[in-house]
């Protein structure tokens, strides 16, 4: 129970006029200091709303229904917005997808660091602009002193991430979510940044939930994984493990969708079907309809995540017990 | 930005010529023959075609306007011929500006002092009551004309409050600038709430579309606090397209202040306008509605510039 982030049936919705959307639909997991977890999932599988549910960021008209986010020992759904704040920024932070618009245009890069190191610390205006150049340099940004008075459109999208990575973990979080903090850049670029990360991790013994669509990203950098489905986790385990041991069988459409970098490119696999309505869930397995092995059972009862071999959980019915093989093809 | 300076004043020529024309044209399409307004009851066919030709009136049209266009560029914008018969049209405007100047600035004060604050707080409380009581104002304000609200006005303070200042009529600084700007008030009252209603709907859209980008969810991610996201995340960034509105709409202003000249009795250029239009004086009101297009120029030019300082993506160009 080291947990620094521990997360019990989490529950959130959004009330749309066309419906209840299940965005995140009662979900537990946990993640350790020093630890990064991977969270896949297609667009729309819920991730982000995961990720904001812990920052407590979700707004109307989603609401967060159940379950509790322990951090540290602490439940935040019961803090208090003012609480929030003091957490937000200084104890769990956020890096976000496209750092153009996650940045103010309007202010330079130095004033919105030095922003959050104030609002969180007692530190001098002069101190904080020292600071911010620091943090800059840190995270592999050439001339700080100069970049710090720069605003983001004059920044190339690699230094923007890295200003926007320099002002989350500006107060040293112990938590840092990341939500696809690299989309939007090339190869070369995306390895630096997650070399930065990892060292950053390692120097202040971070967590870090790193949300992606990447399958490949998680292998070289996360410790665990989680795969979700519909706002579902479906399958979770440890790197290596789900690489060599996929048990859900949409984690192996997942796996079979990327092309292998050696050997010989055997035709590429897609997952048939679509992501299902998050309005209209099918009544059992969610993944049901897409997947070649449902039957009866999978239309209409929904499985439960349950730990197949230790550390690695999956819901599926098809999924043998442990004694037996462990694969999914039945 | 000298060379964008220089280049928006070049572009400006073409615009004012082809102005120029059309305000020229339309004068003269307009029916009415200021000859005949001026000669009131003698109208004598000889003595009309002889006056006619004295000014250059029986002229084709296109020498007109070519002769008109060269007194213009030499800074000679002609003589009145019925307003106040043989005075430069350039003096009377002179003497009047001062006038419609301070009303515009007064009501542009009063105007944004109603807007900024209202629209702010009606995109912070969207869809509470305040917001709601906010936008029916706004409604209001654009939806009644300003002459009538002025009207009202008068009647208010000016008949049945009995305040000398609120019956119309102006008062010279030199006599007291208190009493020059009681006497100002109502008509920059009538003229700035329709235009405050325009701002203040701008303001809340520009702050409810600014308060969903990216960058608010940032601010609020790193635990900023509320008023620090509302001040600089949120109207600054609003404030951009509403400064673009508060200038393209300034021609609003000298449009409005014409008819709350006329309801104020304010001897300014828009009653100098309205005079001119109903004793068909074409110099007057040729000289008077193309100044009023050059200073739009002019203002539009002064929008741009403020733009860039406060928006650093324009100020520094391209340099990503």
């Amino acid at each position: 129970m080291s947990g620094l982030l521990r997360v019990e049936n989490l529950v959130t919705r959004f009330y749309t006029d066309e419906g209840v959307v299940k965005a995140v639909d009662g979900n537990s997991f946990h993640l350790d200091a020093d630890e990064a977890l991977g969270v896949v999932g297609e667009s729309g599988s819920g991730k982000t709303v995961t990720a904001l549910s812990i920052m407590r960021l979700i707004e109307n008209p989603g609401r967060i229904e159940g379950g509790r986010i322990l951090f540290l020992g602490q439940d935040l759904l019961r803090k208090s917005e003012r609480q929030m704040r003091r957490i937000r920024g200084k104890e769990i932070s956020m890096v976000f997808q496209d750092s153009l618009s996650s940045l103010n245009p309007t202010l330079t890069v130095g004033t919105q660091i030095v922003r959050v190191l104030r609002n969180h610390l007692r530190i001098s205006r002069r101190d904080g602009w020292r600071r911010a150049m620091e943090l800059l340099a840190a995270v592999g940004i050439p001339e700080p002193a100069k970049r710090v008075s720069h605003y983001p459109h004059q920044l190339s999208g690699g230094m923007r991430q890295r200003a926007l990575i320099a002002m989350a973990i500006a107060c040293n979080p112990k938590l840092l979510i990341l939500d696809e903090p690299t989309t939007a850049l090339d190869v070369t670029i995306e390895a630096q940044i997650f070399e930065l990360i990892g060292r950053l991790k390692g120097e202040f013994g971070m967590g870090v939930f790193l949300i992606t669509h990447d399958l490949s990203v998680v292998a070289s950098f996360c410790q665990r994984v989680i795969i979700m489905y519909a706002g579902k986790i479906v399958e979770e385990a440890p790197v290596e493990e789900l690489y060599e041991n996929p048990l859900h069988p949409y984690t192996l459409g997942l796996l079979r969708s990327i092309p292998p970098l050696d050997g010989e490119a055997e035709r590429l696999e897609s997952i048939p079907g679509e992501v299902p309505d998050l309005i209209n869930l099918p009544l059992g397995c969610n993944f049901s309809p897409r997947c070649a092995l449902a039957d009866e059972r999978c239309w209409q009862v929904e499985p439960e995540l349950s730990e197949i071999t230790p550390g690695h959980r999956a819901a599926c019915w098809k999924v043998k017990s442990p004694a037996a093989t462990g694969g999914c093809h039945g | 930005m000298v060379v964008y300076l220089l280049k928006r004043l070049i572009l400006a020529v073409p615009t004012l010529l082809i102005a120029s024309f059309f305000i020229f044209s339309l004068v003269h399409l307009a029916p009415g023959d200021p000859i005949r307004g001026m000669l009131g009851q003698y109208q004598d066919p000889e003595l009309i075609a002889q006056l006619r030709k004295a000014m250059g009136l029986d002229l084709p049209f296109h020498v007109q306007y070519a002769r008109w266009l060269g007194k213009i560029v030499r800074g000679d914008l002609g003589i009145s011929i019925t307003v106040k018969r043989g005075a430069p049209v350039a003096e009377l405007i002179a003497q009047r500006f001062s006038v419609t100047l301070e009303l515009a600035t007064f009501s542009l004060i009063i105007a944004l002092l109603i807007a900024i604050p209202t629209g702010i707080i009606s995109a912070l409380r969207q869809n509470r009551l305040s917001d709601h009581v906010s936008r029916l104002i706004a409604l209001a304000g654009v939806s009644i004309p300003n002459f009538f609200l002025g009207i009202l006005l008068i009647l208010l303070v000016g008949v049945y409050l009995r305040q000398p200042w609120g019956a119309g009529g102006y008062v010279p600084i030199s006599r007291g600038l208190g009493k020059n700007l009681a006497h100002m008030f109502l008509p920059a009252v009538a003229l700035g709430t329709a235009y405050s209603a325009i701002i203040m709907r701008m303001m809340r859209s520009a702050m409810l579309d600014a308060m969903s980008q990216d960058f608010v969810r940032t601010a609020r991610a790193m635990g900023i606090a509320p008023w620090d996201i509302v001040r600089r995340d949120i109207v600054k960034n609003a404030l951009i397209p509403v400064i673009t509105v508060i200038g393209n709409s300034i021609g609003y202003l000298l449009g409005g202040s014409i008819v709350t000249e006329t309801v104020f009795r304010l001897p300014g250029v828009g009653n100098l306008v309205i005079m001119g239009v109903f004793r068909r004086d074409f110099p007057v009101i040729q000289a008077v509605v193309l100044i009023i297009v050059v200073i739009r120029i002019f203002i539009n030019l002064a929008v741009d510039l403020t733009y860039g300082m406060l928006d650093p993506r324009i100020r520094y160009g391209g340099t990503s």
